[in-house]
């Protein structure tokens, strides 16, 4: 009789013992998942803004090009007034569209033209007119100008804006 | 003999008791101790999640923005015919020269500045970005090497371990809530540099 007792006690420690190591194996599986949601999101957060940064850095790359640069970092504005619409350069540029627009001081909203320039506001180098999100980042525009019979860069802080092309889930 | 029996049956009765509760005793010590390994393990993850950086990388558009901003010319001239421009004026400033209209190159600086960055980034609490700062200052980490000698401690510089450091330039707006991001622009200026550091604040 006694034996049958003791035996299941012991059942039961051993049942106590189950649902305790369950409990904390669920426990730790609820943190674990917790855990891995939160760097999931981390992930894709910090892959779309890698995607981006990789965008911007291209488009800030396209700045330093012959075709656009004084040789001091920055994009020269007499150059550009050239390079517009030019259907020569058509795809020669990995985006879809490329536009410069001056940002400060003031702006007037203006395209620039041979006519207008300097004062004006954009420059529209091409549109491929394929559909397209917009990526941009800083530059800065700087000519040439005198006064007082001195020559000197002029520079302004602008923006380049490219359009990049949208892939579907089909492509 | 029944008395006997009886004093036999009391002492088992009391042992088994002090088992019990010796046994009691333990399970609340085992429990406790898994409790304290738990609470251990999740304060380290806590510490280690908020010990994280501040800022998690570099953001190429600011560092775009205070790359192109230094070639920005300025209406400053200190010595014709040359305009400063904001790097200039960063430097200008640092050694509180004078333009020649008799404008002190820290206030044309700080215009210019604040000017700049309100027109490029629209900072607000209902827009995307809600909060920027600005933080010029200048470096020194030669302190001990001969012939170095430090300004002396004031409001705006101090001597600290890693060297001498000495505010030129804070401009910020807004209070920061969300994910913090920012980048940094290094002038030279011998024996130390100057760091141009700018942090914004957007709501993700």
């Amino acid at each position: 009789m006694q034996i049958m007792v003791m035996n299941k006690k012991s059942q039961l420690k051993i049942q106590e013992m189950a649902f305790m190591l369950v409990a904390v194996v669920i426990l730790f599986v609820l943190a674990g998942l917790f855990f891995i949601g939160i760097s999931y999101r981390d992930l894709y957060k910090s892959a779309n803004i890698q995607e981006r940064e990789r965008a911007v850095s291209l488009i800030a790359k396209l700045a330093d090009t012959p075709e656009f640069s004084n040789g001091d970092g920055a994009i020269d504005t007499d150059k550009l007034l050239f390079l517009q619409e030019r259907a020569n350069y058509e795809g020669f540029w990995p985006v879809a569209s490329l536009e410069i627009r001056k940002i400060y001081p003031e702006e007037s909203g203006r395209k620039c033209t041979s006519r207008n320039y300097p004062d004006c506001d954009y420059f529209k180098i091409y549109d491929s007119g394929v559909s397209r999100d917009k990526v941009s980042t800083f530059v800065a525009l700087c000519r040439k100008e005198e006064k007082d019979g001195y020559w000197y860069d002029k520079c302004e802080l602008g923006k380049i804006i490219a359009g990049v092309e949208q892939k579907t889930e089909n492509e | 003999m029944n008395k006997k029996t009886n004093s036999h049956f009391e002492f088992l009765l009391k042992n088994k008791q002090i088992l019990n509760s010796k046994r009691s005793q333990h399970e609340i010590v085992g429990f406790v101790i898994i409790v304290i390994i738990m609470v251990i393990i999740g304060l380290f993850l806590l510490v280690f999640y908020i010990k994280q950086p501040s800022i998690e990388y570099e953001n190429q558009n600011i560092a775009n923005f205070l790359k192109s901003s230094m070639l920005l010319t300025t209406d400053c001239v200190i010595s014709q015919p040359n305009y400063e421009n904001i790097e200039d004026l960063i430097k200008d400033c640092y050694e509180n020269k004078k333009c020649l209209d008799d404008k002190m190159a820290c206030e044309v600086l700080e215009d210019n500045l604040s000017e700049l960055i309100s027109e490029s980034w629209q900072v607000g609490p209902d827009k995307p970005e809600n909060s920027y700062s600005l933080v010029i200052y200048y470096k020194e980490s030669n302190i001990g090497m001969p012939g170095f000698e430090p300004a002396e401690p004031s409001e705006y510089n101090e001597n600290t371990e890693s060297g001498y450091h000495e505010e030129i330039l804070t401009l910020n707006e807004g209070e920061c809530i969300g994910s913090k991001t920012g980048a940094e622009h290094i002038i030279h200026k011998s024996p130390g540099k100057i760091i141009v550091n700018m942090e914004i604040c957007y709501t993700s």
